[in-house]
């Protein structure tokens, strides 16, 4: 059997999934979070698949995820081994009501589960079953919350509407007035269901809804992330210590100075000093799983449409700029929930240049090197990165229709939930690092270390010898060191590369005043990884990517080299030729006058 | 005529025709705002961009463009007629 779960946005399909199959697909308190469909073996009867489907208004929705969900719909839902289950938050009945109306009326196998009945009861709402299930037009079950002892129930439910046994009936009252409105209504007027009476924002939401709560949140978290002797710099400093001390024990048990060399410059020099980021990147975690489980993401959407209007952009691209700050290959997708093709360009565009959460460590080792507290430098940065993305979006022409969006309610999220959503999301952050970030800081050090005949001379090896060249493109910038400027490029196979490159050398990194500036210009405004553009080529397509990507690494080249230039009294030079320049255009606008008040005159 | 977009913060007012194209007008009515509709004013962002407005059951955010084009006419507020509730 094939179930697919359908709904309105936001009514919990995926959290259904994910106790269906045991998974730990993402969910979130906001429209939006599903915009693929995702397909697995259900955990209670492996002979069945369960499909969570993006959530849908209507059958005939305009957006992007809507079409998938109709097309998936279309494909698959009338098949003899397809069931429809349809997931209501019972908060918003009128909703989910209507979408009930048209799949009865398309005819498809359809069973509904009605969720929150607490909620709804708490808000002056009711569900009568009785009479309901008089006079529903298609099976349905109520819970608060689905769990895992309700699973079998509702599967052999299911399975009895596949079969036919309970199936949709078609021939009730309900089922024939295909108007949702018109289901709505009569249920109502018989007193099958009641409605939640209309609920008006108290203060703190209303405060949550201004952008002014978005902007002190965001300092309070970079407070507590970067500041100076802040929770997140001291627990860094303790997963620090505990990293060089056990560089240092295994220093002295390995005699072999090549395999001495190996572990404790190559892996643990790069690969620990990255993961000594982990305490402040899972604060950056928790601050966005909390903006997302809670609802404050829809509030920001609200409150941030103003400002992202000025760069021809919708609000709702503030859960991709919010996802960006995470992980810019996992936002990308989240650009599907724009009404169209532009849309979406535009904010893939912003998200380029946004700051991800693997830029973090880089920043933070630069900053650390020259500055004793790298709060302000990360600020600015983060805030660089941020404008960057706004302006790149702006290029592109107005053709927004505007901002429409249903707004999520605030609940304050499961602890125990948002911290299992932390420890997992840590777990990517490991397992990237003992993968990838790994196995490239160790052919860095074998290529920097050996050549033909051996183990040489850097200037000898592999590395200086086959990319050496490339140090000349970062001499505009005053980066004179190779494994510097080479750390800079191994940013496009992954960003924590950076930070592993850069502490396996002891020469690089070791950058102040206008290099250390013009570097972290460059490093802020460098493509995202290679994961983060494979995302890209799959919702924009292979050539936008690449002309994205091609110019935005010549944005961050020439930003770097211009912010070198004014950092070395080019700032004085810039002015004194714009006051020259003004000086003779002034000249000749008077000399011109004076001619031809000569020339009215000799007339 | 007026407006979503002339009403004031609170405002209880009843939609009397929506002037926009069949997209944006098909996900208006998904969410409650249709011609027959009643809608109370919640929330108006700063330089009147953004407006938040209930339908009942669901809060909806919407840009003044779109805004512009929802022809209201003023209701008494529910707490005039229902004593307060």
């Amino acid at each position: 059997m094939r179930i697919l779960l359908v709904g309105t946005p936001n009514v919990g399909k995926t959290t259904v999934f994910n106790l269906l199959c045991k998974s730990h697909e993402k969910t979130g308190n906001y429209h939006g979070v599903t915009v693929g469909v995702c397909e697995k073996k259900s955990a209670v009867d492996p002979h069945d698949v369960v499909c969570d489907l993006p959530g849908v208004y209507s059958l005939f929705g305009q957006t992007m995820e809507e079409k998938i969900a109709d097309d998936y719909l279309k494909k698959y839902g009338k098949n003899s081994d397809s069931v429809l289950l349809q997931i209501i938050d019972a908060r918003h009945l009128k909703s989910g009501l209507k979408l009930t109306a048209e799949l009865c009326a398309q005819g498809f196998p359809l069973f509904v589960l009605f969720t929150r009945e607490n909620a709804l009861q708490k808000s002056g709402g009711a569900l009568e079953k009785e009479k309901l299930g008089a006079q529903f037009p298609c099976p349905f079950f109520v819970v608060e919350r689905l769990k895992r002892e309700d699973l079998s129930f509702l599967v052999s439910k299911l399975h009895a509407v596949q079969t036919g046994k309970n199936a949709t009936d078609f021939t009730a009252p309900n089922a024939r007035c295909l108007d949702g409105n018109a289901l709505f209504s009569s249920l109502k007027t018989s007193g099958a269901i009641l409605p939640r009476a209309e609920k008006s924002p108290n203060a703190l939401v209303r405060f949550a809804l201004s952008p002014v709560c978005f902007f002190l949140l965001t300092a309070f978290v970079f407070w507590i992330t970067f500041g100076k002797n802040s929770i997140g710099e001291v627990l860094k400093n303790c997963v620090e210590r505990g990293v060089k001390r056990f560089a240092s024990w295994a220093g002295e048990k390995i005699s072999s100075p090549t395999v001495r060399s190996l572990v404790c410059d190559g892996v643990l020099g790069g690969v620990g000093s990255v993961l000594s980021f982990l305490p402040q990147i899972a604060m950056l975690y928790l601050f966005l799983i909390f903006t997302e489980e809670s609802g404050l993401g829809s509030f920001l959407a609200f409150g941030s449409d103003g400002l992202f209007s000025l760069f021809s952009l919708s609000g709702k691209t503030a859960f991709s700029v919010l996802l960006g700050y995470g992980c810019t290959a996992a936002a990308i997708p989240s650009t599907r929930t724009l009404d169209d093709k532009t849309a979406q360009k535009k904010a893939v565009a912003c998200l380029y240049f946004l700051p991800c959460s693997a830029k973090l460590p880089v920043y933070l080792t630069l900053l650390s090197s020259a500055f004793s507290s790298p709060f302000w430098g990360a600020l600015l940065l983060y805030a660089l990165g941020t404008g960057a993305g706004l302006c790149a979006s702006a290029f592109f022409a107005d053709e927004n229709d505007g901002f429409l969006l249903e707004i999520a309610e605030f609940s304050f999220p499961n602890p125990l939930f948002v911290f299992k959503k932390l420890c997992f999301q840590l777990k990517q952050f490991i397992m990237k690092v003992s993968t990838v970030v790994l196995v490239f800081t160790v052919s860095v050090w074998f290529l920097s270390s050996y050549s033909f005949s051996g183990q040489c001379a850097r200037e000898q090896s592999f590395l200086y010898r086959g990319l050496g060249f490339l140090r000349f493109l970062f001499y505009p910038m005053g980066v004179r060191d190779f494994p510097t400027a080479f750390a800079a490029l191994g940013g496009l196979v992954a960003k924590e590369n950076i930070a592993g490159i850069l502490a396996s050398f002891p020469s690089a990194g070791k950058l102040y005043g206008a290099p250390a500036a013009s570097y972290l210009t460059f490093i802020t405004l460098l493509p995202p990884c290679a994961s983060a553009l494979a995302s890209s080529a799959r919702e924009i397509g292979k050539r936008q990517t690449l002309i994205f990507f091609s110019m935005q690494t010549a944005i961050a080249f020439l930003s770097a080299y211009l912010v070198y230039f004014l950092c070395l009294g080019g700032s004085v030079i810039l002015i004194a030729i714009l006051i020259f320049a003004l000086t003779v255009s002034a000249c000749a606008k008077r000399r011109k006058r004076k001619r031809n008040d000569e020339r009215i005159r000799g007339r | 005529m007026k407006t979503l977009y002339d009403l004031a913060l609170g405002a209880h007012a009843l939609v009397k025709d929506v002037r926009l194209n069949d997209g944006i007008s098909a996900r208006l009515k998904s969410l409650g705002v249709e011609k027959g509709a009643e809608i109370t004013l919640l929330k108006i962002s700063l330089f009147r961009r953004t407006f938040l407005l209930s339908t009942g059951e669901t809060w909806v955010g919407l840009r003044k463009n779109i805004a512009r084009n929802i022809i209201v006419a003023d209701l008494e507020t529910p707490s005039a007629s229902e004593g307060g509730k």
